[in-house]
């Protein structure tokens, strides 16, 4: 079987690991900052393997590989929308 | 251990499999000189063999400091750093901060190597801060071993991201082995000897592994963050909280002065800082860092050891002006958050330097159960496909890289030995004695055709690296371990020790070896014996 031809790799590969990385980014808005105004920065980032992994053995295991690309999507796009906010002059 | 449907067993045995296939050998050799760089400091001071006595920090720092700051240029009192050389001597690096070809901020100045005792100075040299901490000759060895397992020797970010990767994939190894097994606990325990190579095999795979279980895990969670963060974790993180304004990113994380005073003011006394802080946490600092030396706004940092039975190390602020104490800075931020703690809590977790030498023991045998781990996988993976040709090149390979990595290492440790004797630099001679002999490894696996010959063959040099590497270590001129313990010196007598029962394990495995070769060529005798009587008989027959 080709590999690279699976959806389930592409899903639990590189857009598992993009997902994480935009998950995190996000996070350093939402994600409360304490004290310190540091958590937010901190803490997603020592997060980030164990978003990483959660995300990673959900989609590895999904029976249904639409509906977890369907939650992956969701998610992509909140963190975009909450990103693309930050930028352009949001919160 | 935890019921899954069969269907997910399947998928998750597979996953444990290719993954410890595509990315194992990488693993294993960030594992394996992992292993080796919980004892980086001690390799260290083994290297350099004659370590000054005692914490250089508690000599007059102040008297140092004070006549060597008019002799630099006045650019490099931005900010001074204060800690110790390989050797054991004051080492303090006048600095000043600049934007390099590829746009990245970098230290330049002046490094002064002190003797705390007599002030005179051993060592002036100039050069951005990368240039000076990675060409110290008596750290060369450690520093080599520990570029290794951080970034594979590869140019910055890619070899970071690329262990940030393997540390995702042990991360999978060591959840998914944990899910497929049924009855993990129960398996803990059992050990099947005197049965057969492939129920022996999977018996001390599913032992070591699952009691080096949580090990593997904070091993892989805290590598991965040290190597995601440093290479683009918080640079994107910053960009994104701090809408790109490095300097807004610096004040809160690390709390600088928001501008720079050009009053002039008398600096301090640092000796009196330093006795303060004892006071205060009963440690000396391990490292001092002056800002903005002879200004009104002049600072000192203070860097402590974590006290008995904690975790995180410490951090003092003081005026350098009045001397006044400002406050315990935390890690991160100015002041403490549960992010600060969380950061703080990972270096200990990962270097496995919490307890000093007993806690770096366990991290060292855990670290050395995880490349058994890794080996022993593979060998049930070659095992349960022997029937397949191109398998039996993945064994070869397998054990040329198990056994020949080690050899590889242990080889850089007598370049460094070496070096001494033949007047080599050694920045030059451990990196060269580890790839000459991979190579001759890899040709060894090449050109020996007998699996059993090759793998005594890598055994015996194993061997004789480990006995080879103490002696010549005495022969060039190293101490004797009275004369090292008699100057507070106890890594010679750790790390020859680690060499020493090495040896004996690797002359164990050696003896196993030899044994086997000949159990094998006996079994080959009987079978060509029965052929041939088999073959008698047909012909009688006929």
């Amino acid at each position: 079987m080709n590999i690279l031809a699976s959806a389930r790799f592409w899903l639990t590969g590189p857009a598992t690991f993009l997902l994480a990385v935009i998950v995190m980014l996000g996070m350093a808005i939402w994600f409360p900052k304490g004290e310190a105004q540091v958590d937010n920065i901190v803490l997603p980032m020592v997060a980030f393997p164990l978003i990483w992994a959660i995300l990673f053995f959900y989609a590895y295991l999904e029976r249904n590989l639409k509906r977890a690309g369907w939650i992956f999507l969701a998610i992509t796009l909140l963190h975009m929308v909450i990103l693309l906010n930050h930028f352009l002059g949001g919160t | 251990m935890i019921k899954l449907p069969q269907q997910e067993t399947k998928s998750l045995i597979a996953l444990h499999g290719w993954s410890a296939v595509l990315l194992g050998f990488l693993l294993y050799a960030v594992v394996a000189t992992g292993t080796v760089a919980v004892l980086s400091e001690e390799i260290e001071h083994w290297s350099v063999g004659h370590v000054r006595e005692g914490n250089p920090l508690t000599a007059d720092v102040n008297s140092i400091v004070g006549k060597l700051a008019p002799t630099v240029d006045p650019e490099f009192l931005e900010e001074v750093g204060i800690g110790h050389s390989a050797r054991g001597n004051l080492q303090l690096f006048f600095h000043t901060h600049r934007e390099n070809e590829s746009g990245q901020i970098e230290d330049y100045g002046v490094q002064f190597e002190i003797d705390p005792t007599t002030h005179a100075v051993l060592n002036e040299r100039l050069g951005t801060g990368l240039e000076l901490f990675r060409t110290d000759p008596y750290d060369a060895l450690g520093r080599f071993l520990v570029n290794i397992h951080t970034e594979l020797h590869m140019p910055r970010p890619w070899g970071l991201l690329l262990t940030g990767i393997l540390g995702l994939a042990m991360l999978v190894a060591a959840v998914s082995g944990f899910m497929m097994h049924r009855h993990l606990f129960k398996e803990m325990f059992v050990l099947r000897r005197k049965q057969s190579d492939v129920l022996e095999q999977r018996d001390v795979h599913t032992v070591a592994g699952t009691w080096g279980l949580p090990f593997a895990f904070i091993l892989a969670f805290t590598g991965s963050f040290f190597s995601f963060a440093g290479s683009f974790g918080f640079p994107a993180m910053a960009m994104v909280a701090f809408g790109g304004d490095q300097e807004a990113m610096i004040r809160t994380v690390i709390g600088v002065p928001e501008s720079k005073s050009e009053q002039q003011a008398d600096f301090t006394n640092i000796n009196l800082i330093i006795d303060d802080a004892y006071q205060r946490s009963g440690q000396n600092p391990e490292f001092a860092s002056i800002s903005h030396y002879g200004m009104d706004d002049a600072k000192i940092t203070l860097f402590l050891p974590p006290a008995e039975s904690k975790l995180a190390p410490k951090q003092y602020e003081y005026s350098g002006v009045s001397g006044d104490f400002i406050r315990e800075k935390a890690i991160v931020g100015t002041v403490p958050s549960l992010g600060a703690t969380a950061f703080a809590l990972i270096a200990p977790l990962h270097f496995g330097d919490f307890a000093g030498l007993l806690s770096k023991a366990v991290w060292v045998a855990l670290g050395f159960a995880s490349c058994y781990v890794i080996l022993t996988g593979f060998s049930l993976w070659i095992e349960r496909r022997r029937d397949s040709h191109r398998w039996h090149l993945f064994e070869r390979f397998t054990l040329v890289f198990g056994i020949g990595l080690p050899v590889a290492m242990l080889a850089s440790a007598v370049g460094y030995t070496l070096s001494s004797v033949v007047k080599i630099n050694p920045n030059l001679l451990v990196p060269w004695s580890f790839i000459i002999v991979s190579m001759l490894c890899i040709l060894g696996g090449i050109v020996v055709r007998n699996y059993h010959t090759l793998k005594i063959i890598l055994l015996g040099l194993c061997t004789i690296f480990c006995i080879l590497v103490p002696t010549l270590r005495i022969v060039s001129g190293g101490p004797l371990w009275v004369t090292a313990l008699q100057q507070q010196n106890i890594s010679v007598a750790v790390i020859d020790s680690v060499l020493i029962i090495s040896a004996i394990f690797s002359l164990q495995q050696l003896r196993r070896a030899l044994l086997k070769r000949k159990s094998v060529r006996s079994s080959d005798t009987e079978d060509a014996a029965h052929s041939k009587t088999d073959n008698f008989n047909t012909e009688s027959i006929a």
